[in-house]
């Protein structure tokens, strides 16, 4: 075989794939509605997207096509190629990561709020089964009737309190609902524990607001699980009965889903959130770090090593990044083997057991008032206004 | 047999090549296509369309498993190539004849099989056992690809061939051996999870 010398332009490629991939990037936050990922403003206008995208695509395509050394001569090697396309991907990814979290952080300078300011809550029950908040109007001023928002698997959390503020500046009296599920490992050991809770704090509202001759009138709303655990409660109970509920996107086949209900967080701030939470420091996590540290220092040194006694160009990169590759694949393959146990995590082992136990007792048969579906994927101001809006639609 | 097989194999080249240097926006085209860097980066790019394509988690999960399927294929397609030309070397059709047309640079590696048929084609076949309606979007330019590696006059028909059945092979392999993808696609999903349930925080 003949050596032919080779125009390797290594930087250039890199930048084509970050201009090309930032421009996919940009039309992809467009078509999916990314608020989080706008870096011009607070909500995604996709005609901006996909001009900016296009633009970008075409002006990256033509750029790099343009220099006669791109084509049709020995050029880069397919290997470094490849390199080359994924850390212009990544690259691509962080910086459409990082322009929406420096906008947001400059939108914040000038006095735009973080998010939507958790309402004041008053809390009027705590207890085993669950919490009862009310925020706007107390109970009492209901005036027969007021929108209850049960709360997600996590309880009440910023897209709860971000709803119930938005609905109680519409003028609703809003009571907030944590039914006691989601105390992870909790069990259901009688027959829908969690339903019974859920109508017995119902009943404890109804009682706050004082003895009625007409029962109280409730919209219900219920944010991913507490949506499941909506759509199974009867039309009426003790003191009450369901006016309206509105299940948000309670998908049976996915899991949580209220992240889309999120007000727009910038990637920034999802990153400041698991680095307070230190999301990778708990228990179980450490457990993974531990086996993946001493897989991946094995897996490195072979790499190495293989790569060294086989003459790959730059090996020590090349054999360090095979390494660690084959290191999470052993990591992966030896914790399926020896702990199971420690591989589902997140939402999924919480939901799995809950929504098992719940598929045993359906309440399908209950007769249901009227209800409303959402699948949200909007900003949560837009989706507030929507519910604000339907809640205050008369029958 | 084999000998009766090569003669076909360049019969078909040479009826091939010979649309080659008869008009120049065909030329054109085949250089567009021929080129090392298109339509690998055009599908490379297509590949990111494919992951962020879903409209809610449980079709971002069938992306995540697709993507990762498909980039399992195409290594496994390639190693496949770089084996066989391990034991295989078949010159490239401009060393053992004349090609009148050649419309790109000389390639000095083993013509057989086809990389960047293999390698295109795997993009097509992976997608096809996981999201049979995107794939579709990866074949014209595998086969434009493949084509313009015969019009240009680098590869034998039987080369590009034997490309093409590399990826189906390596994609059924992927399909079938799930414990090759199980790892990378649930350590997707544990990042997936870990994020979701992190924003979703009590306060």
């Amino acid at each position: 075989m003949v050596w032919q010398p080779r125009h390797e332009d290594i930087i250039g490629t890199f930048l084509f794939f970050l201009i090309t991939g930032f421009a996919v990037f940009q039309i992809m936050i467009g078509y999916r509605h990314t608020h989080g990922l706008s870096f011009y403003g607070s909500s995604i206008r996709p005609a901006v997207n996909y001009i900016l995208g296009g633009v970008l695509l075409v002006g990256g395509l033509a750029w790099y096509f343009s220099n006669p050394a791109n084509r049709n001569v020995p050029g880069i090697e397919g290997f470094l190629s490849l390199v080359c396309m994924a850390l212009g991907l990544v690259a691509a990814a962080l910086l459409s990561a990082l322009l929406p979290s420096m906008a947001a952080w400059i939108r914040r300078k000038r006095g735009a709020t973080r998010w939507a300011e958790p309402p004041a809550l008053s809390y009027i029950y705590r207890g085993p089964e669950g919490e009862l908040a009310v925020t706007g109007p107390p109970p009492e001023a209901a005036q027969g009737r007021m929108a209850v928002l049960v709360c997600d698997l996590d309880g009440v959390t910023r897209v709860a309190t971000g709803m119930a503020g938005g609905l109680a500046a519409s003028g609703a009296a809003v009571a907030l609902l944590a039914p006691g599920y989601f105390r992870p490992g909790a069990r259901l050991e009688e027959e829908c524990e969690v339903c019974n809770a859920f109508i017995d704090l119902l009943g404890r509202l109804a009682a706050r607001t004082g003895q009625r001759q007409e029962p109280l009138e409730l919209d219900v709303a219920g944010i991913g699980l507490g949506a499941e655990l909506v759509s199974r409660i009867p039309a009426e109970g003790p003191g009450w009965r369901a006016r309206r509920l509105l299940l948000l996107n309670p998908r049976p086949d996915e899991g949580i889903s209220s992240a889309s209900a999120l007000p727009p967080m910038t990637p920034y701030d999802i990153l400041d959130i698991a680095w307070r939470e230190r999301i990778w420091a708990s228990p179980r996590m450490r457990r993974i770090w531990g086996v993946f540290a001493v897989v991946a220092l094995l897996c490195v040194l072979a790499g190495a090593a293989i790569t060294f006694a086989l003459r790959v160009r730059w090996w020590p990169v090349s054999g360090t990044l095979a390494g660690l590759l084959a290191s999470a694949w052993f990591s992966y393959l030896y914790l399926t083997w020896r702990h199971p146990e420690l591989i589902k995590g997140g939402y999924d082992r919480i939901l799995e057991s809950l929504r098992a136990q719940m598929r045993e007792h359906p309440y399908a048969d209950v007769p249901l008032p009227r209800y409303v579906r959402f699948a949200p994927r909007m900003a949560s101001e837009a989706l507030v206004s929507e519910i604000a809006d339907l809640l205050s639609r008369p029958d | 047999m084999w000998q009766w097989l090569l003669r076909v194999d360049y019969s078909a080249f040479k009826a091939i090549n010979g649309l080659a240097g008869k008009n120049g926006s065909l030329d054109w085209l085949v250089r567009v296509f021929v080129n090392d860097h298109f339509v690998p980066a055009v599908l490379g790019l297509m590949l990111m369309v494919m992951l962020l394509k879903g409209r809610d988690r449980s079709a971002d999960r069938a992306n995540i498993d697709g993507v990762v399927k498909v980039i399992l294929t195409l290594a496994l397609a390639n190693f496949a190539v770089s084996l066989i030309t391990v034991f295989i070397t078949r010159n490239r059709p401009f060393i053992d004849h004349s090609v009148p047309h050649l419309l790109f640079y000389t390639p000095t590696d083993s013509s057989f099989p086809s990389n960047p048929a293999a390698a295109t084609f795997a993009f097509f076949a992976g997608a096809l056992l996981t999201d049979r309606r995107f794939a579709w979007w990866y074949l014209p330019p595998a086969v434009l690809m493949s084509f313009s590696r015969l019009i240009a006059g680098v590869c034998y028909p039987g080369d590009v061939l034997a490309g093409i059945a590399l990826a189906f092979i390596a994609a059924l392999l992927v399909q079938r051996l799930n414990f090759l993808t199980r790892p990378i696609t649930d350590m997707a999903y544990l990042v997936e999870s870990r994020l979701r349930a992190t924003i979703s925080q009590r306060e």
